[in-house]
């Protein structure tokens, strides 16, 4: 039998291997297989100074330099060609909790041409902001449910599962450049 | 590199789950149908075989009866739950998927290891290893609380920002690897594969009742964290399997409740509170100093 030395070593490598290995899964982000032609027709407001589209390579996750006063963020694993993604920036718990669309601070609809999209906002204040997104498939401009469950792609800020209803507090955001996913449940 | 960095929805890993498992299962009415011919060359077959695979069924009935009914909905609950305090947030590509499954592996073995090395939990551990015999339908000899064990021990994974699904899926996966190892029908494979990965000679020896193969090779997949952290013995001497105190009696309820059995009966007869404690969470084998009373395993 390991000796209780030998045993609480044991369980600090394993430690050490178990954090690594995540940390290594990490940085390792999706591809998508769909690459659509750029659509020139995509709204750019105001508000939108750059949309850029690219595939990441295996190790190029998070940043995206940008200057310390803008917003940007990048939506990771888009699976699906069609349709536009909507993006929807609160700055407010009342407004982010009611989806209430007088209370948004920026609006876009970003056409799809990869895996990700990027959009950065110039301008928008000091947050903090909750942002929340979805792959608008069919064109009616709303997230489209079945029953209790969309059949789009959906997701947001704060979300670590297609499942969780983050609150403003969770879903807060500064300005800088973040990351987030599409989740799919069909 | 392109199809391994793709990234995969939760259902697309919940069916490759479904599918691996389930084939898994079939074949292994196959390989136990061979495993009966060599047992019937050998003329080693016999009515106490007969019913130890049945009550190897019977256990993995119960058990998925307890899974289906309590543990499943709480372990799924628990994982989404813990999900949200995730320190990072780890795509799902079977690149990842890979990384998970390694991960899980180490935390297969603390887990097994804390099943053997604490009385409370070897109460639900040992009915996989009352079995005297050793064939693949001894891999689903399981006993009332196994499902519940492992959650603590992949909580982690979920926190550290792996998809839930992910982690299932990798647990799954170490179990299902587990299950192929129980066999006489193999040797030892070329050295290489011996040093590094769980074969069937290695997890022989976990279920040997020798005094040299007690506690050792609880590894899942790789055989190296064994080797790393001193519980591992390479198999020599014939393996006799079972308990070190052998269940009398192999019908399907007596095999499924002995652990708790012998757990409550110990609980009951030692004195003091302390000693009680002690004997839920001390090593199988363990008696309060003052007590001579034995009973082990
Ligand atoms: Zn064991």
């Amino acid at each position: 039998m390991p000796s209780f030395k030998q045993t609480v070593a044991g369980i600090a490598v394993s430690t050490v291997i178990v954090i690594g290995g995540a940390y290594m899964a990490y940085e390792m982000p999706s591809i998508s297989e769909y690459v659509v032609s750029y659509d020139s027709s995509s709204s750019n407001a105001a508000t939108v100074s750059e949309i850029v589209r690219e595939t990441p390579e295996f190790g190029d996750v998070a940043t995206n330099p940008v200057s310390g006063s803008d917003l940007s963020f990048t939506i990771h694993g888009i699976e699906r060609s069609y349709g536009k993604v909507i993006v929807m920036v609160y700055g407010d718990e009342d407004s982010y909790r009611n989806y209430d669309p007088n209370g948004l601070l920026a609006y876009e609809e970003l056409s799809i041409n990869s895996g990700t999209v990027t959009v950065s906002f110039e301008n928008i204040g000091e947050g903090p902001f909750a942002i929340t997104f979805f792959q608008d498939e069919d064109g009616n401009g709303d997230l489209t449910l079945q029953g209790e469950y969309p059949i789009e792609g959906y997701g947001g800020s704060g979300m670590k599962t297609p499942y969780s209803e983050p609150s403003f507090e969770k879903a807060s955001v500064g300005l800088g450049s973040h990351n987030f996913k599409m989740h799919y449940l069909k | 590199m392109k199809l391994i960095f793709n990234q995969l929805t939760d259902m697309e890993i919940y069916g490759w789950e479904a599918f691996i498992g389930d084939w898994l299962f079939i074949f292994s009415f196959a390989f136990l149908a061979l495993e009966f011919l060599r047992y019937g060359l050998r003329e080693k077959m016999s009515w106490g075989l007969i019913g130890d695979v049945f009550t190897n069924y019977i256990t993995l009935g119960a058990f998925i009866g307890i899974n289906y009914l309590i543990i499943g909905g709480f372990y799924v609950g628990v994982f989404f739950y813990v999900s949200e305090y995730a320190i990072w947030t780890i795509e799902t590509n079977w690149a990842t998927v890979a990384i998970c499954i390694i991960l899980a592996d180490i935390m297969y073995y603390w887990q097994h290891r804390f099943a053997h090395r604490v009385n409370v939990a070897w109460a639900t551990h040992t009915v996989h290893h009352s079995s005297p015999h050793f064939n693949i339908s001894v891999a689903y000899r399981f006993g009332p609380l196994d499902g519940v064990l492992p959650l603590p021990f992949y909580i982690p994974l979920v926190l550290l920002g792996f998809n839930p699904f992910v982690v299932f899926f990798a647990e799954m996966f170490v179990q299902l690897y587990q299950t192929l190892l129980h066999t006489e029908g193999f040797g030892k494979f070329p050295r290489i594969i011996e040093k590094v990965m769980n074969t069937p000679s290695h997890h022989r020896v976990h279920h040997g009742s020798n005094n040299k193969y007690l506690d050792k090779n609880y590894g899942g997949i790789f055989i190296i964290w064994d080797r790393m952290f001193g519980t591992f013995a390479e198999e020599k001497e014939e393996v006799v399997y079972g308990l070190v105190t052998p269940i009398k009696r192999n019908d399907p309820f007596s095999a499924f409740f002995h652990g708790f059995y012998r757990l409550g009966q110990k609980v009951f007869y030692t004195k003091g509170l302390f000693n009680k404690i002690g004997c839920l969470i001390m090593p199988p084998g363990w008696e309060p100093a003052h007590q001579k009373r034995q009973i082990k395993q």
